[in-house]
């Protein structure tokens, strides 16, 4: 089965530093809550050299299993023939040019993200 | 296609501390499932319902309710959460936020998701599953952080259920009655909802022990 990949991007022009990021589905390493409107996702550092990437994403309070299930589905969503790239949240409201037929608008409950890399 | 393990913490809906002396420490908060609660962000409220009507320390931005009425306390004024134990602030602390307890006040706290109540993990991230103690099993994943230890997840239940519980899992992880995200366990609420490949085991408990803090 193809890779899937997953982007996040914050609202803004996506072209600095922190902006958007993508990884690939087999990169994810598990989300924890932090607090009743906060969940945190992390991934395999993309530089491979301290600790894991993460994306912290606020959500409607207690919402997180809601949150957990529906980026279950959009990481298992890859299929062959199609280039499988996702959007998990994308806050600018515009959707990558080449977008996939899987992709979808993204996780509506995230309102807001903050993108870490070591 | 990944099996991604859902987990949160047995937590009850509320609990009430009454009082035995005029201490801003409340009772021990139970039904916890083995892991404490050291965070306030786990707190979603705080209503004191007053023993009496006399009490004049509370601070200035409360209306004193009466003997017997509810007020809600503002959750700013936590001092401290550590080893499931709370601590509010007095007058003199939080001159408006703050309430000096009296003995036979009743205080009931409210829970919501806090700071590593709940968590998720790609099946694959599982490293093993061992027995390490009587009516415990642990499960260890793949850190979060990657910081070189391991992330741990101990399961309370009855006595001889290791072979069940890790049975389960794997059929959890192998199994096609489920797609994307598995519900494990979820204690929250008071309740007990488990993946029907554990139920029947006795899991009272759930301990969660992330490398390092979030």
């Amino acid at each position: 089965m193809a890779e899937n990949y997953l982007f996040f991007a914050i609202d803004g022009n996506n072209d600095a530093d922190k902006d958007a990021i993508m990884f690939p589905a087999s990169g994810f390493k598990g989300a924890v809550s932090t607090n009743s409107t906060t969940l945190e996702f992390f991934f395999v550092d993309t530089e491979t050299i301290a600790e894991n990437d993460d994306v912290s994403c606020t959500i409607s309070a207690n919402n997180h299993k809601t949150v957990c299930g529906e980026f279950a589905s959009l990481a298992n969503g890859n299929r062959n023939n199609t280039n499988n790239f996702t959007v998990i949240r994308d806050l600018n409201g515009d959707l990558p040019s080449n977008e996939g037929a899987i992709s979808a608008a993204g996780i509506s409950d995230i309102s807001a993200m903050t993108i870490t890399t070591s | 296609m990944e099996t991604y393990l859902y987990f949160r913490k047995f937590r009850p809906a509320s609990f009430v501390s009454t009082q035995g002396s005029a201490t801003q420490t409340l009772n021990t908060i139970t039904g916890l499932g083995g892991d404490d609660i050291d965070s306030a962000t786990e707190i979603a409220g705080l209503v004191v319902t007053p023993a009496d009507a006399a009490n004049s320390d509370i601070g200035t931005n409360y209306s004193h309710p009466g003997a017997g009425a509810d007020l809600t306390l503002a959750t700013s004024a936590i001092n401290s959460m550590s080893n499931s134990v709370l601590v509010f602030d007095n007058i003199s602390q939080a001159s408006g936020n703050g309430y000096n307890f009296e003995v036979n006040d009743k205080i009931t706290i409210t829970f919501q998701q806090g700071l590593e109540t709940s968590f998720m993990y790609p099946a694959s991230a599982l490293m093993g599953i061992e027995a390490t103690a009587t009516g415990q099993t642990t499960l260890r994943f793949r850190s979060l952080k990657n910081n070189n230890q391991d992330d741990v997840v101990v399961i309370n239940h009855d006595n001889g259920k290791y072979e069940d519980v890790v049975n389960g899992i794997n059929a959890i992880i192998h199994g096609k009655n489920h797609e994307g995200v598995v519900t494990v366990i979820d204690g929250s609420d008071g309740k007990t909802v488990l993946s029907r490949e554990l139920e029947g085991l006795g899991i009272d408990g759930l301990i969660y022990t992330p490398e390092s803090g979030y």
